[in-house]
């Protein structure tokens, strides 16, 4: 396997997910600042380290990635110019692009590279987020300048999407962490096209343009320095307050627009919504099918004909969120599919599922079998959305005799409730690029103690996201992903609502913002100008 | 007088043990931890978390976990934010002026409005200036902090663009949420100005010193209201405590920096160095400012002797 295409412009016009004025491509204006309003603070900008969604946001700025991975799943060189890996994906040779230096002027070199693997890996790193995404990794071997291999211990197809991450994928500068490793995390050096000025904790993050700048992105306009000057990321957590500085200009953007808020701009001349889809899971509905009266499949089924995306789409998000199409994968996912038609919005097929099923109705209303009354508990997360989802459920399924109670804990309370398996139905959301994070979410080995909440030992399921996790052929790979999507609709363990989405905005003065077409919530500023 | 002083001073230490105990307690009763916060929705394995969470010493049991932070503290040190890694003292050191800086500017909103008028209110007593003024006193009781704010921002910020709707900096900055925490201040300080007022104003000493010719100005500000004062100065000092726990609510409504700001994320990570830390320094200004007021006490009535 080798990745090393030429750059195919009408592709990649498809990458630009938003341009304020179409067609002005040659008069972008140079210099200016650039406010842009968020709603969390980052908590650190060391990658290696960190695992906050919310960093991302600065670095997708600071850092560039090996391999750039686009829309449609392909993965193209940036700072990598070539990888290749052998045939059971245990050994990826990657030849960086030559030239590169990181804003201290260190040179990107295979040293480089190697330092930054093994520094993901090494125990002391405390890495909550990358050292996961290197996987079974062994140890990088310098070839020469600019070229490593580097060997895992198993087949590891997952690395093609882990270096197209800031996390594991974005080289930091070694002699930066080397003169001073805690205070890299709040005083980072990359190869990106703006630097790090300065963090005024719980105030703001300042990035100029680096001058030196010349290994774009593939896909965008610009191929030198940014225009902007300056970008700086304020936080301001409340929504409301982020929405009035944005009508007041005292910022230029916003990350993170809520639902409601979505009416009040789009189709606004003032304003550029940018949306994006966030790969993973989207949001979930995990359906317990380890105790009654969830363990019964065509009770699952029946759920599954009643709970729509489109309603949920409609009247839990104001219709900003768009329905969920797929079953365990985002469209933005590489390995994502279309299983809408598998279980239509069809309330009479569900009413004869619970009959079939011997689901009596009962006096009061609710539907009993084996002494099994119909009456489900919900665990989720305190958030209007989700309020509002369930609340639309509780109407939809409560014509058929199932009655929902709808409970909502704090972050640490629920993952403990749904491990312990209180739940009928739990909400989850999960940003992941690659399938095989579908094993961590869903193989029977981490019921209990990891993230499945299924609480049923299927072993054809398992089978299929072991062999996921290691088939190293792309199209072999797609179709296991494939299976496990329709398989965990067909089984009802699932109830898709809407996929993760992040609008931002943006005045109409900021031209040319583009949103990372995988991690979609990041937008980056290299192309865009100001008026 | 300074045997009091310093026998209030050592009760501070017990107070901040049992403060310090009770934060502990709850944060370790909360299901879930800085691990979990951290990697929600990371795809982090089961192996990983454990691996973290063990680094960070989270998987120890709850005395040895509550022995060790004391003992970070008894160094003098604050330890460093699990999430950040970030010593939490330069956290706290960086966060805190622009908190005093509100909690001052709220505290002298509440006190130069409030006061004036509980004076007007009872001077008035039953007049339209009473009945209004206690009016407001009573919506500044009843409206929450950040209702209020983003009423101000709606109104001072997005319709009439007087004051900008977030953010830290000078004294543009300040003024709404200043004005949005000292609110209530305001309320209450009047109601109690009001009220002890009324309770001095037709006392045998007030009517003495009218009777004696003295200015209608000078009854009321050196004999009645130097007696009505110890009560206010209670509240004042309750409000400080208030007032401490309402930026936390005003920070992140205005999206200024501050120790609210600090303390609301630390929470939402469950990052337990730095909520202890923020939580003990707000209780430690609380004792510290209640015995100001307890001393304020003697110099405003010479009967009030401690001892």
């Amino acid at each position: 396997m080798r990745i090393a295409r030429p750059l195919q412009a009408a592709l990649l016009g498809a990458l630009l997910v938003v341009s304020a004025l179409a067609g002005t491509a040659a008069a972008q204006n140079t210099g200016g600042e650039l406010v842009f309003g968020v709603n969390r603070e980052a908590d650190m900008l060391d990658l290696h380290v960190g695992s906050s969604r919310y960093d991302l946001v600065p670095a997708a700025q600071i850092y560039d990635t090996l391999l750039f991975l686009t829309e449609d799943g392909e993965f193209l060189p940036w700072l990598a110019e070539e990888v290749t890996f052998n045939d059971d994906a245990t050994e990826y040779t990657i030849r960086l692009r030559p030239g590169v230096t990181f804003h201290d002027g260190t040179p990107l070199d295979a040293e480089a590279l190697k330092f930054n693997f093994d520094r993901i890996v090494d125990p002391a790193t405390m890495s909550a987020k990358a050292a996961g995404e290197m996987g079974p990794y062994n140890r990088t071997e310098v070839i020469d300048e600019l070229t490593v291999v580097v060997h895992f211990d198993a087949s590891y197809p997952g690395f093609l999407a882990a270096i197209s991450d800031w996390r594991s994928g974005g080289p930091h500068s070694p002699s930066a962490i080397q003169a001073d490793p805690d205070g890299f995390r709040f005083a980072p050096v990359g190869t990106g096209p703006f630097r790090f000025v300065e963090w005024v904790q719980g105030n703001r993050i300042v990035l100029e343009r680096n001058p030196d700048y010349a290994w774009p992105r593939p896909g965008t306009q610009n191929d030198g320095p940014a225009y902007l000057d300056r970008v700086v990321f304020r936080t301001i957590a409340e929504d409301g307050s982020r929405v009035v500085s944005l009508r007041n200009r005292e910022i230029d953007g916003l990350l993170r627009l809520p639902p409601q808020e979505l009416a009040g701009f789009e189709g606004n001349q003032d304003f550029v919504v940018t949306r994006a889809t966030l790969p993973g899971s989207g949001v979930l509905l995990i359906v317990n099918a380890g105790k009654a009266p969830t363990n019964d499949l065509a009770f699952r089924q029946a759920l599954l004909h009643v709970v729509s995306p489109d309603q949920i789409s409609r009247v839990g998000y104001f219709g900003a969120w768009p329905p969920h199409r797929g079953s365990v994968l985002s469209e933005s996912n590489p390995d994502f599919v279309d299983v809408s038609d598998m279980f239509p919005f069809d309330p009479e097929r569900a009413e004869q599922l619970l009959d079939e099923g011997g689901w009596v109705m009962g006096a009061d209303g609710v539907r009993v079998k084996d002494g099994n009354r119909a009456e489900l508990v919900y665990i989720g997360f305190p958030s209007p959305e989700t309020t509002r989802t369930m609340e639309l459920i509780q109407a939809l399924v409560g014509p058929l005799g199932i009655r929902i109670q709808i409970t909502e804990l704090e972050s640490g309370a629920i993952h403990a409730a749904r491990q312990a398996g209180d739940h009928h139905i739990a909400h989850l959301t999960f940003i992941y690029t690659d399938s095989h994070f579908l094993r961590t979410l869903f193989h029977s080995e981490n019921i209990g103690r990891g993230w499945n909440f299924i609480h049923k030992v299927d072993e054809d399921l398992d089978a299929l996201l072991e062999a996921v996790q290691i088939e190293a052929d792309m199209e072999r790979r797609a179709e296991l992903a494939e299976r496990i999507q329709r398989h965990m609709l067909e089984q009802g363990y699932v109830l898709p609502t809407v996929y993760q989405h992040t609008i931002n905005v943006f005045g109409a003065h900021v031209n040319d913002v583009e949103s990372y077409p995988v991690y979609g919530e990041a937008p980056y500023f290299y192309d865009t100008w100001l008026d | 007088m300074w045997t009091y002083i310093v026998r209030r001073l050592l009760i501070v230490f017990p107070v901040m043990l049992g403060v310090a105990f009770m934060v502990f307690s709850a944060m370790y009763l909360i299901p879930g931890d800085a691990v979990d916060a951290m990697l929600r929705d990371t795809g982090a394995t089961a192996e990983a978390m454990a691996r973290l969470r063990a680094q960070m010493g989270l998987d120890q049991p709850f005395h040895v976990q509550f022995l060790r932070f004391l003992m970070v503290l008894a160094s003098g040190d604050l330890g460093r934010s699990l999430v950040t890694g970030r010593p939490v003292a330069d956290q706290i050191a960086s966060q805190l002026p622009a908190t005093i800086e509100l909690t001052l500017a709220a505290l002298a909103i509440a006190i130069l409005i409030g006061v004036p008028l509980g004076v007007v209110a009872a001077l008035r007593r039953g007049s339209w200036i009473d009945t209004s003024s206690m009016i407001v006193a009573l919506v500044g009781v009843s409206m929450p902090n950040f209702w209020l704010g983003l009423l101000f921002i709606l109104f001072f910020s997005l319709q009439l663009g007087w004051f900008p709707a977030s953010g830290t900096g000078g004294l543009r900055y300040l003024v709404l949420p200043a004005v949005t925490l000292g609110f209530s201040g305001v309320a209450i300080i009047a109601r109690i100005t009001r009220s002890s007022l009324l309770e001095v104003i037709n006392a045998d000493y007030v009517r003495t010193a009218r009777s004696k010719g003295l200015k209608p100005r000078t009854v009321v500000l050196k004999h009645a209201m130097r007696n009505a004062m110890a009560s206010v100065m209670t509240v004042v000092g309750l409000q400080f405590g208030a007032l401490l726990g309402g930026s936390v609510v005003v920070e992140t409504v205005f999206g200024r920096q501050g120790l609210g700001s600090l303390t609301v994320g630390a929470i939402q990570r469950s990052d337990l160095p730095l909520v202890q830390a923020t939580v003990m320094l707000a209780a430690l200004a609380f004792v510290l400012v209640n015995l100001l007021v307890d001393v304020s006490y003697s110099l405003l009535d010479p009967r009030i002797r401690y001892a």
